[in-house]
């Protein structure tokens, strides 16, 4: 650890000089984790800076717009259905290649974040005592712990929430230009991304902060911190389908494709033969917003009650 | 038995990473078990079933439980496979995590490698045990995984991976075993490039993950391919098993077009082809028969960037020391 990042407090004449010249710099614990975990802090920005130039490219480069132009018109009078493209097309084939790939990030960030928040955030600070140190210079244990969460939350939320949007933009593009197969690829872009990425993200910090509290280790909790995370997203994501009655048999309004069949208690697609079951957890494209809505709502409630119980952890450890 | 005892320096770094060795024993026949047991239950399954009126993947509710049973079985083993591969394919950047971390860098962070030096224990003897042992252990730990992988694809029913796709190809040759080599001596030279425990699990953590993510957009590119055009419009000139790298019309000239030629925008395929004296389809592929020149390039590739690592580790580790 270089000398830089140790939270000397500051000698008392110098804040005098300095603060005509600093309104806008933050002051105290604010200003003591955004300087020691500023790394974390550009990573994070450089990740989402780029990931925006990647998603643009997805849709400006020379890939995105061949696929597009394959597409142009089809299923109108004198063009090709359009799934007829489906696999034939490399441009198209590469373009949703890249849309899984992008959302498969998108939706791991859970663990990487955890990861950070057990190890660098917290699990460090406890681990070689300077969380110690910090609270006998009247920081408070408790106001220690809000501003090391609330911090890196309000980063998390809006560095996620903005690639969120991009991404349903160019899943928007996308769709209109009749680029996802039906069904498989529906359920696993079209309602993977949404607010509850979002969520995902905190709930993620959440799991590292208090997995950092019970270790009191860097890299234990950061083991336990990624793993915990992965476990929940993976527990939560089958449920997804449930969260919202399915569409009535028959409802046209299900996967927007030609060549579906009806079955069961929705409908059965072709392209969803590498799934178990096409019929299960068949939700039509208009279902997007409640469904998203719900599971965030279950994944925030859950980033709320480990909040709440890593203070508990706190408080007993203190009194 | 005392011939194979470790000693010294060897000991105490098994003694005091003994709780992730344990863990990883656990995982490690854990994985094993898994890769045994699905797909066996899920081939004999599928078999006692294959004579029966009810489909085996598509259940629409007109049969009885037991498809439903035979499709999650078969979705099990699909499910593990596909899991599996990419387990596979990410477990050198857990290892370099491990190596960089826990075993390099915080001995030079906290500073007890300096104990260890003045207790006999050259520096070179010191990061020798801290590569060469974690490299033969993982190493012949994944090779092991590698082979179960082999084993269970041939032992399940249906469907398999391509051989070529990017979370199958490692985990069924000695290209991983390698990916695990290269991991441990990333971590080795990040640990000593910046003697800090969790930034150096970030350092190596993110080299790795950058080479396994690399390497798969290389490898069409590391054996010569086979060029074949089909005769007549509807021929695919491929067979089936094979890699394809590329593929269009040829017209009677022999000269290359772009696939889609006769197909954006137009109805009238047969029209087009006559017009632009098209003799057939071409591909240019690898097949099936490429894939161990192909594991065996890029192991050779793989390797030899290790050993640059590693000898980049022990000069750096010199310079400290001295």
């Amino acid at each position: 650890m270089s000398t830089s990042t140790s939270p000397h407090p500051a000698p008392a004449p110098a804040p005098a000089k300095t603060a005509k010249t600093s309104r806008l710099r933050p002051s105290g614990q604010l200003w003591t984790v955004l300087r020691l975990h500023r790394t974390a802090l550009w990573v994070w920005v450089a990740f989402v800076v780029i990931s925006i130039g990647v998603l643009l490219w997805v849709r400006y480069g020379s890939t995105g717009v061949d696929a597009a132009a394959t597409l142009a018109g089809c299923g109108t009078a004198g063009h090709r259905a359009c799934d007829e493209w489906m696999w034939s097309d490399t441009a198209l084939v590469t373009t949703r290649d890249r849309l899984l790939e992008i959302g498969q990030v998108l939706r791991n960030l859970a663990p990487v974040v955890a990861a950070w928040a057990g190890a660098a955030l917290i699990g460090r600070e406890l681990e070689n005592g300077t969380a110690e140190l910090a609270w006998t210079q009247s920081v408070s244990p408790a106001r220690w712990l809000a501003t090391k969460l609330a911090v890196p939350a309000a980063f998390l939320t809006v560095g996620a929430g903005v690639l969120v949007a991009s991404y349903r933009m160019l899943l928007d593009w996308s769709v209109t230009h009749h680029m996802l197969r039906a069904g498989y690829e529906k359920y696993t872009l079209y309602f993977n991304i949404g607010p509850a990425t979002v969520a995902y993200t905190l709930l993620g910090l959440a799991v590292g902060a208090l997995a950092a509290l019970l270790l009191r280790r860097a890299v234990p909790a950061l083991v336990a911190g990624a793993a915990a995370a992965w476990l929940l997203t993976v527990a939560i994501a089958p449920w997804r389908g449930s969260l919202w009655p399915v569409g009535a048999v028959g409802d046209s309004s299900l996967w927007h494709l030609p060549g579906s069949d009806s079955c069961g208690g929705g409908i059965y697609n072709h392209n969803l033969i590498d799934s178990v079951d096409p019929c299960i957890s068949a939700q039509p494209a208009d279902h997007y917003l409640p469904v998203q809505l719900v599971e965030t709502g279950i994944v925030l409630a859950l980033a709320a009650v480990l909040v709440l119980i890593s203070f508990r952890v706190l408080h007993r450890r203190n009194a | 038995m005392n011939g194979l005892a470790l000693r010294g320096p060897d000991w105490v770094a098994v003694r005091v990473h003994r709780g992730t060795l344990w863990t990883a024993a656990v995982l490690l026949v854990l994985s094993v078990a898994l890769l045994v047991a699905v797909p066996l239950w899920a081939a004999d399954l599928a078999e006692k079933y294959a004579g029966s009126s009810c489909p085996i993947r598509l259940s629409n509710g007109s049969c009885t439980d037991n498809t439903w049973f035979i499709a999650s079985s078969d979705w099990a083993y699909r499910e593990l496979m596909a899991k599996a591969g990419v387990a596979l394919l990410l477990l050198p950047v857990a290892f370099a995590l491990f190596v960089a971390g826990p075993l390099i860098a915080r001995e030079l962070e906290s500073g007890t490698y300096r104990m260890s030096w003045t207790q006999s224990v050259s520096p070179a003897r010191w990061l020798t045990t801290r590569t060469v042992l974690p490299a033969l252990a993982l190493g012949a730990g994944t090779a092991a995984l590698i082979g179960m992988y082999r084993w269970a694809r041939w032992a399940g029913p249906g469907v398999r991976g391509n051989w070529y796709a990017d979370s199958t190809f490692p985990a069924t040759g000695p290209v991983g075993v390698a990916y695990v080599l290269l991991a441990v001596a990333l971590a080795a030279l990040a640990a000593l490039l910046v003697r800090r425990t969790l930034p150096a699990m970030g350092i190596a953590g993110a080299a790795t993950s950058i080479v396994i993510w690399v390497m798969p957009h290389l490898r069409g590119h590391l054996w010569p391919t086979t060029y074949a055009a089909g005769n007549s419009p509807r021929s695919w000139p491929a067979g089936p098993n094979t890699w394809v790298q590329e593929q269009g019309l040829v017209d009677s000239s022999g000269k290359r077009l772009p696939y889609d030629l006769c197909l954006k925008g137009m109805t009238d395929e047969n029209a087009c082809w006559t017009k632009n004296h098209i003799s057939g389809p071409y591909a240019v592929f690898h097949r099936a028969s490429d894939y161990w020149p192909l594991q065996l390039v890029e192991t050779g590739i793989v390797l030899a960037l290790t050993a640059l690592a590693a000898a980049a580790a022990f000069r750096l580790l010199r310079r400290t020391a001295a």
